[in-house]
């Protein structure tokens, strides 16, 4: 409600006056407000504005700090690099002249080699002209050459049609001698009928020689004089072995075995066949009759086994390990054998096995197989100076007897009861084989051992012993009176010509002797 | 509401002038004070201006004390009827000087915060003449710091929006008019329950009221009645004045001085 009264108007009329009175001042003091908020403002924006100023003037100071810090690490980077390329390019300064030099060096060095070049063609050019001249040579020599092949080979031809036309002559003559040797049989055996009056004994003994037969006698003839002597092989005789009353076998260094035939005059013998195959010198022969084989104890650490009429190689006993020294055929299947290598070994011939190996300890020198009554036994000399009697049933000895020096030669007599053994210290023992007694120990004044194998032996009967002596004598004692018989010395014979073996004839004449100096000779 | 007396009402406006004691250095400060308002809500401002323009100065708001011409001002009473009571002359500045040094015994400073509670329970007490406190009470707690809140930011509509509720007599007249009388040279005012109408039924005016109060027969024509600097005609209706011519607090303050 408004009322138009005088009271409000007053009151409105007063209020408007004072409004309008106020109004300069209200203006002024609005005025003043805005002024000092200017100020205000002003101040806070100097104060705000020099704050933010030095604000910014620090951070400007800061960042050039940082930019400065990094200026220096950069700075002495760059430095340090500086000094490092530097030290290389002084290196590199450095390298270059030493490669210059070197580069000189190589300069000098290539005159030299083209020098050296242009020097080399030249000899290239010389030698190879001397190689043409050469090879035009070689040409020529060649053409020689292909002819004198020609005419060897022309030459050849010839040879072996000759030798053809030899072996057709020796085939020849062998026939014709074997024909005549028919004949001879048939006239033996024409007379042999016609004559029944032959002794038992005498045709047992080894084969038929008509010639001998009114000579035969079952004595031991001592032998006076010597027969003959030849050359029986190219080196030293270490065995001589009567085959038959006519036929002997020699074995000696040259590792042949040779057979010889006695001239029917005795005063020669010649070849009929050598036993070859043997790669050592043979040491000691053995003879069976019976089969006609012959057994060789060899060097080459093997015994060989012939036949002796076919002249073939039938066995090798191999399985030593050092020369076998002596060889025997035993109990008519078996070998026994001694060899260096200190074993005896004792051998089928069939299976050509050895059998049994005795391992003895010392040097068999000799054995012999046919000692005693016993068909197995057998006996062997031995470098310990030790006789040993053997089974060859057993393992062991069944005798050992010592004697004084060791045995080079062992031999037993016909009656199988006494045994010959031939001592270094120059004597023979004659020792009972039933009763291991020495009979008697022979010596002589001259009479010295020949050497390690120097073979003693019997007389046919057992009542002489011969041995061969160093300085190429044979001494023959008696066995039953023990006294020096004789003495038998060749004449014109050379000293130091060592007898090496014996072998007494079954018929009991004729003494064959083989020696160092490559001959035999045969005595009676 | 008469609106227009009641906005011309609001916005009237004291020059003040306002200085430090013992701090000529430091340029016064200007301003226009708002009638309505209390010392203790503008102090605060007063004191950010001066410390705004001299970072150094440490103006404690617990122990200054203001004063005008050697008389403290009471902070707890409107700017309006303070200059009223102490100044003649409606036309100059008003010089106010803070004080630093201790203040007079009895004299009090008061935060905004007291300032508040006084306000409002001033503003209860008007209510409770006027009708028995029934508004008031019914009124939301929000609506009470609305209302404190427009006076300490000068809004206008804010404020008269809620206190229309208070001045409402569409439903029945008020029981008594909240009025005090200031005599200058007297410490307080002078309150009694005034009733709107006579037993005549005629509305009572503001002289009548004031006699009744004074107990003096009649205005003499030596005095004059200011409220917000004002004269107040002697035959206003009270109940006019009660409506328009309030203060926040809905109290009408009128300083009685004689022409001397």
């Amino acid at each position: 409600m408004e009322p138009s009264s005088s009271y409000r108007l007053d009151i409105l009329n007063q209020l408007d006056a004072r409004e309008q009175q106020q109004k300069p001042i209200q203006t002024m003091f609005r005025h003043y407000a805005t002024m000092a908020e200017q100020v205000k403002r002003n101040k806070k924006m100097q104060s705000v504005s020099g704050a933010d100023q030095i604000a910014a003037l620090k951070e400007e100071v800061a960042t050039v700090y940082r930019m400065k810090n990094k200026n220096d690490q950069d700075l002495i980077n760059s430095n340090r690099k500086f000094a490092d390329l530097e030290s290389k390019y002084a290196q590199m300064q450095s390298q270059k002249e030493q490669a210059d030099k070197l580069a000189e060096k190589l300069a000098e060095n290539i005159e030299r080699l083209e020098n050296d070049m242009v020097q080399l063609k030249d000899d290239n050019n010389v030698v190879t002209v001397e190689r043409v001249a050469l090879a035009n040579a070689c040409q020529e020599l060649s053409e020689k050459k292909t002819q004198l092949e020609m005419e060897r080979v022309q030459l050849i031809d010839k040879i072996r049609e000759l030798q053809e036309k030899r072996a057709e002559f020796m085939n020849a003559e062998i026939a014709l001698q074997e024909e005549r040797a028919q004949k001879l049989l048939m006239e033996q055996i024409a007379k042999a009928a016609q004559d029944i009056s032959y002794d038992e004994r005498a045709s047992s003994a080894f084969g038929n020689s008509p010639e001998t037969s009114d000579e035969f006698m079952m004595t031991d003839v001592i032998p006076n004089t010597q027969k003959f002597r030849i050359s029986a092989h190219d080196g030293d005789v270490n065995d001589i072995e009567w085959f038959t009353e006519d036929t002997f076998a020699t074995a000696g260094n040259d590792n042949k075995v040779r057979i010889w035939s006695l001239t029917p005059n005795k005063s020669g013998a010649t070849k009929i066949a050598s036993l070859i195959g043997s790669n050592g010198s043979v040491t000691r022969l053995d003879y069976e009759p019976e089969r006609r084989v012959c057994l060789a104890a060899s060097n080459d650490k093997t015994c060989r086994l012939w036949n002796v009429d076919s002249q073939r190689l039938l066995a090798t006993f191999s399985g030593h390990t050092d020369k076998v020294s002596s060889a025997r055929l035993h109990q008519t299947h078996n070998v026994v054998s001694g060899s260096s290598d200190r074993t005896i070994k004792l051998w089928d011939v069939a299976s050509l096995r050895c059998l049994k190996t005795c391992m003895v300890g010392s040097i068999v020198y000799d054995i012999i197989a046919k000692c005693g009554g016993c068909h197995s036994s057998f006996a062997s000399g031995h470098f310990d100076k030790k006789l040993r009697f053997w089974d060859s049933r057993q393992n062991d000895p069944t005798k050992i007897l010592e004697l004084d020096q060791k045995i080079t030669s062992l031999d037993i007599a016909i009656d199988g009861s006494h045994l010959l053994a031939s001592c270094r210290d120059d004597t023979l023992h004659v020792i009972d084989i039933r009763t291991y007694f020495t009979v008697h120990t022979y010596s002589a004044e001259n009479y010295r051992t020949a050497c390690d194998n120097n073979r003693a032996i019997f007389s046919s009967t057992g009542d002489y012993i011969a041995s061969g002596a160093a300085n190429g004598s044979i001494f023959i004692w008696n066995t039953k009176t023990t006294r020096l018989e004789k003495v038998l010395r060749a004449p014109r014979a050379p000293d130091g010509n060592s007898i090496l073996s014996l072998s007494w004839n079954q018929s009991g004449r004729g003494l064959l002797a083989c020696d160092k100096q490559k001959t035999c000779s045969l005595w009676r | 509401m008469d609106y227009e007396v009641c906005r011309k009402v609001w916005d009237s406006q004291i020059a003040a002038q306002i200085t430090i004691q013992n701090r000529d250095e430091i340029l016064p400060f200007y301003t226009m004070l708002p009638r309505f308002s209390y010392f203790s809500v503008v102090l605060q401002d007063i004191l950010q201006f001066f410390t705004s323009r001299d970072n150094e100065l440490n103006l404690d708001g617990e122990k200054i004390w203001l004063e005008s011409k050697g008389v403290p001002l009471k902070m707890y009473i409107p700017i309006g009827v303070i200059f009223d009571l102490n100044n003649e002359v409606e036309g100059d500045t008003w010089h106010i000087v803070i004080k630093t040094s201790n203040a007079p015994s009895g004299y009090r400073t008061i935060n905004r915060e007291t300032m508040e509670q006084i306000y409002l329970q001033n503003l209860k007490e008007a209510d409770f003449l006027k009708r028995k406190a029934e508004t008031i009470q019914n009124m939301q707690i929000d609506e009470h710091r609305m209302l404190w809140d427009s006076i300490c930011n000068n809004h206008f509509d804010d404020f008269w929006g809620i206190n229309k509720k208070l001045m409402d007599t569409s439903d029945k007249m008020f029981d008594s008019i909240p009025l005090r009388v200031y005599e200058r040279n007297r410490p307080a005012f002078k309150q009694t329950l005034l009733n709107p109408r006579n037993d005549s039924g005629e509305l009572v005016t503001v002289g009548h009221a004031i006699c009744q109060l004074l107990a003096i027969s009649e205005i003499l024509p030596t005095s004059t009645l200011i409220s917000h600097g004002i004269r107040i005609p002697a035959e206003t209706p009270l109940i006019y004045a009660a409506k328009n011519l309030t203060y926040p607090d809905n109290f009408v303050h009128i300083c009685v001085l004689k022409n001397d």
